[in-house]
């Protein structure tokens, strides 16, 4: 018979980052359906934004998370292209300055360092840059980072301290008895355990559902363009102002097709990662060609230096969206031992470090989070959706 | 470097063009690839890497690991194995010009 | 611009303008793309000897392919690439061009392995394809002295050609045990490897080798009595205890550094001399490439006897995508008549389901018969336990259609 004290479902950032903190003084088994880091986590770019973020708990939770990668490198002991070279919003037309003049202030107050730049302050920075465009917020305290390695990096440090990882092994079932999980069913196999950890992000409401809980997570599918290897032309990381608009503005009825918003960044081997599509179109992946070239041409247009650039393949993720914006970190009602810790949406990346620590503080039950953990619980969702189903 | 006549192959007839690499004359066959008019010139030399800056040439020869990549007449990243020549064509190595993306 | 064929071929080697021909002569339309200049692929730098009707060229072949393809009006998208495939079907083309179709073949062919060798990077060293190609297709010396890393049928025919081309091959060694060299530096397997090819008669090049494979000194004697000089293949040096450490040299390839390795591959002493050579070719074997069928959202599978991840297929060779249909390498490692038979049938199966012949299961059955006729009487085998691959494809394959319908 095989036994874990703790059982997580999903390789992504997120499965093994909580996997770091549990592993060592417990028996944590981590099940992945394929490989580690392959899909979302392995499907997005590379920035970790604080600038972008909603002022008040949003931000914290992000500045939280931050401070732990500043040593996360020499934690794990592994390269993971961790680089703080700031982050830039560039602003394409004068109807987006006065909003963003406005969000630059309200950053500020909530201790957030950003800065408006115009036209050429701009392009200095960023050469590749359209001098078609008004203006850029710049912050140095937006860093970067290879999401492949972070993973791996998360992974190979908790297998260090006794981690048992099965790749491509699917969750059947989980079982319960008097209101408790006693047992995780997969296709390899029953694992005896008491404590399951669904970090399964897009496909989280997919276990949820097992055990009869609805999840309000969505997955929101993403593409992503990667180029040839050039020489280093940008600088951080790039959004545009149509990205903060989509995210902050709930009346902007100025909604680009397929969900487009720059996001560009640069790796250390050159290659470009060209973002972005936001599109709901459940778990299909096949994404039409025109949603590639709209990408390109958008990319294109603010940053018309990628014009002789190749484009080499197309990546998509699905992102687990809430409709909030917040992860749900958080036990269920009515179910002992069944922790959620998905719905990231776009900030896996950026909130992967704190997820972590918040997760191993409540199987920790330290308390040491407890004003975090309050705001991302399950039920701060509609009560419906929480509710175990009966029968 | 051209093989003249193969024991089995035989002759080829060809007719001569001419090519610049990075500004240089050369002469060519009409039909050859890119990378074959080079290294018949004596060139092995096609792009520098773009990290290290150090050389590159024909690795695969069919078009599979763009390690190849030439600029030509203006075009990005042409994969010098399988691009045939043409009169007059300007082919320009990748990687050394700072002007470059 | 979008343009309405019945088939598009992608790949103009020997399966894909066999499928061409056939459908087109049926009275299909049928477009053919391929990147290359100059239709043919791989199968215009190929020549052997058969045992009974002398020197086998392939560039005659694809000649006379190409010519047939010119009578049949089919266009011809060369210097093209195809950067992704919509269903149901349209395939695109990186100058902008959408063909749309019911049917599409890709027919891509394969790449090579590559084995990592420090310095492998500088410009010289080539995959032993490409030293076929520039001998034999483009007329092009890879190098005045060459030597090769790396044992396989592969790269024994190529130093022939390279031989024939007036190259000095300096000799064939194995290539130093890393993660991706397998059982390639291991002499042991690769004398084992050798005495395998005997059965490849009728081809009398190879024959000699599995000959050599086969040799009391060799076989019994074991590796340890291998001499270290090596032996001579048709004047070539063929070290089987030998492996090249390092590819040295200015800005291009000039020397060679070559140690010494035990039974089992593992390094021994560096020797002193350094060999100069101004070309190496490493030859890792071939891998069927999968990317077009698998972004088409085919169903791939590993089968390590057909090359590695192969995109599956029945006995139509009709993938799990409906339409699309795979031929040639891309179904595993075999040889130029193969591929041709292949992609034949596949050109028969597709102009019975347009409805454009009148007796299509007895061309079928002939079709299929060709294929089978060619594999029996195929002179090179890439892989000893080909066969074995054959067999676990069809199981998946049935497995695959039960859960499909």
């Amino acid at each position: 018979m095989e036994t874990a004290d703790v059982v997580i479902v999903g390789g992504g950032v997120i499965g093994t980052s909580i996997a770091y903190r549990l592993a060592g003084n417990r028996k944590v088994v981590l099940i992945e359906k394929g490989e580690i880091g392959a899909e979302t986590s392995g499907s997005c770019d590379k920035a970790i934004f604080l600038q972008s973020k909603k002022p008040g708990f949003p931000i914290k939770l992000a500045q939280e998370s931050r401070m732990v990668y500043e040593n996360l490198e020499e934690e794990l002991g592994m390269n993971i292209e961790f680089q703080k070279n700031g982050g830039m919003i560039v602003i394409e037309n004068e109807s987006h300055l006065d909003f963003m003049r406005k969000f630059v202030k309200q950053q500020n107050k909530a201790d957030i360092n950003v800065k408006l730049v115009d036209q050429k302050e701009a392009l200095a920075f960023q050469p590749c840059l359209s001098p078609g465009i008004v203006g850029a917020t710049y912050s140095t305290v937006d860093a970067e980072v290879n999401p492949l390695l972070l993973t791996r990096a998360f992974a190979e440090a908790a297998k260090r301290k006794g981690l048992i990882i099965r790749r491509h092994t699917e969750v059947t079932g989980i079982v319960t008895k008097d209101s408790r999980v006693i047992a995780v069913q997969t296709n390899d196999g029953r694992i005896e355990t008491e404590l399951v950890i669904n970090a399964a992000g897009p496909f989280a409401p997919k276990i949820a559902e097992m055990v009869g809980i609805g999840l309000p997570i969505i997955p929101r599918r993403g593409v992503i363009l990667i180029s040839e290897k050039v020489k280093p032309i940008v600088h951080g990381n790039i959004l545009c102002s149509q990205y903060i608009a989509a995210k902050h503005l709930s009346n902007n009825t100025d909604v680009p097709s397929y969900g487009i918003g720059l996001s560009l960044g640069q790796t250390e081997s050159g290659n470009l990662l060209i973002g972005g599509s936001r599109e709901f179109k459940g778990y299909d992946k096949a994404v039409e060609p025109k949603i590639l070239s709209a990408v390109a041409m958008h990319a294109r247009r603010i940053a018309p230096s990628l014009e002789p650039v190749r484009i080499i393949r197309a990546m998509v993720g699905f992102r687990p969206f809430t409709s909030d914006g917040l992860p749900i970190i958080s036990e269920v009602p009515h179910l002992k031992g069944f922790i959620i810790a998905a719905g990231h949406e776009g900030d896996g990346i950026a909130l992967a470090p704190i997820t972590g620590l918040l997760v191993a503080s409540l199987v920790n039950k330290d308390l040491k989070y407890k004003d975090f953990l309050d705001q991302l619980q399950l039920d701060r969702f509609n009560a419906s959706h929480a509710s175990p189903k009966q029968g | 470097m051209r093989i003249e006549k193969h024991p089995i192959l035989g002759y080829i007839d060809k007719k001569e063009v001419r090519i610049t690499y990075n500004g240089v004359d050369y002469p060519a066959f009409e039909g050859e690839t890119i990378a074959a008019a080079l290294l018949a010139n004596h060139i092995r030399i096609l792009r520098y890497s773009e990290k290290g800056k150090k050389p590159r040439g024909i690795y695969c020869g069919i078009g599979h690991c763009y390690e190849c990549r030439v600029t030509v007449d203006g075009e990005r990243s042409v994969r010098a194995c399988v691009t045939g020549v043409k009169d007059q064509m300007k082919i320009i190595s990748q990687g050394i010009d700072a002007d470059e993306i | 611009m979008l343009m309405k064929y019945d088939l598009v071929v992608i790949g103009a080697g020997p399966a894909g303008m066999g499928a061409a021909i056939i459908a087109a002569s049926h009275g299909a339309r049928v477009a053919l793309v391929d990147e290359n200049p100059v239709p043919g692929g791989k199968l215009r730098g190929q020549i052997y000897k058969e045992p009974k009707s002398g020197w086998w060229i392939g560039e005659k072949i694809a000649r006379n392919m190409e010519n047939k393809i010119k009578q049949l009006g089919v266009p011809c998208f060369l210097e093209c690439e195809v950067w992704g495939i919509y269903p149901k079907w349209k395939v695109m083309l990186n100058n902008g061009e959408q063909l749309e179709s019911d049917f599409v073949l890709i027919a891509t062919g394969a790449a090579e392995k590559a084995i990592p060798i420090p310095g492998w990077t500088k410009p010289g060293v080539m995959a032993i394809g490409a030293a076929q190609v520039l001998a034999n297709i483009q007329r092009v010396k890879p190098g005045n002295r060459v030597a090769i890393i790396g044992l396989d049928v592969l790269s024994l025919t190529i130093a022939y050609d390279l031989k024939m081309a007036g190259v000095d091959v300096v000799g064939i060694y194995l290539p130093p045990l890393n993660a991706f060299s397998s059982d390639k530096s291991n002499p042991l397997k690769m004398i084992a490897y050798l005495s395998s090819l005997s059965h490849l008669a009728p081809n009398p090049m190879l024959k000699l080798l599995g000959k050599i494979g086969q040799k009391e000194s060799v076989q019994k004697l074991g590796v340890n009595y291998y001499p270290p000089f090596g032996m001579r293949v048709w004047g070539i040096p063929l070290h089987l205890r030998k492996a090249v450490v390092e590819i040295t040299g200015n800005d291009i390839v000039e020397e060679i550094e070559i140690a010494t390795v035990d039974r089992n591959g593992q390094l021994g002493r560096k020797q002193e001399k350094r060999i100069s050579v101004d070309c190496v070719c490493i030859s890792g074997g071939l891998l069927p490439l999968v990317e077009l069928a698998s972004a088409a959202g085919c169903e791939c599978v590993h089968i390590e006897e057909l090359g590695g991840l192969i995109p599956l297929y029945n006995d139509q060779l009709e993938t799990t995508q409906s339409g699309v249909f795979v031929a040639g390498n891309s179904t595993g490692i075999e040889g130029a008549k193969v591929a041709m038979a292949q992609g034949e049938l596949v050109g028969t199966v597709i102009s019975d389901q347009i409805g454009l012949v009148k007796d299509g299961p007895e061309l079928i059955k002939k079709a299929k018969e060709k294929v089978s006729l060619e594999r029996k009487n195929a002179v090179i085998k890439f892989h000893p336990g080909l066969e074995n691959g054959r067999e676990k494809l069809e199981r998946l394959s049935r497995i695959s259609e039960v859960n499909h319908y």
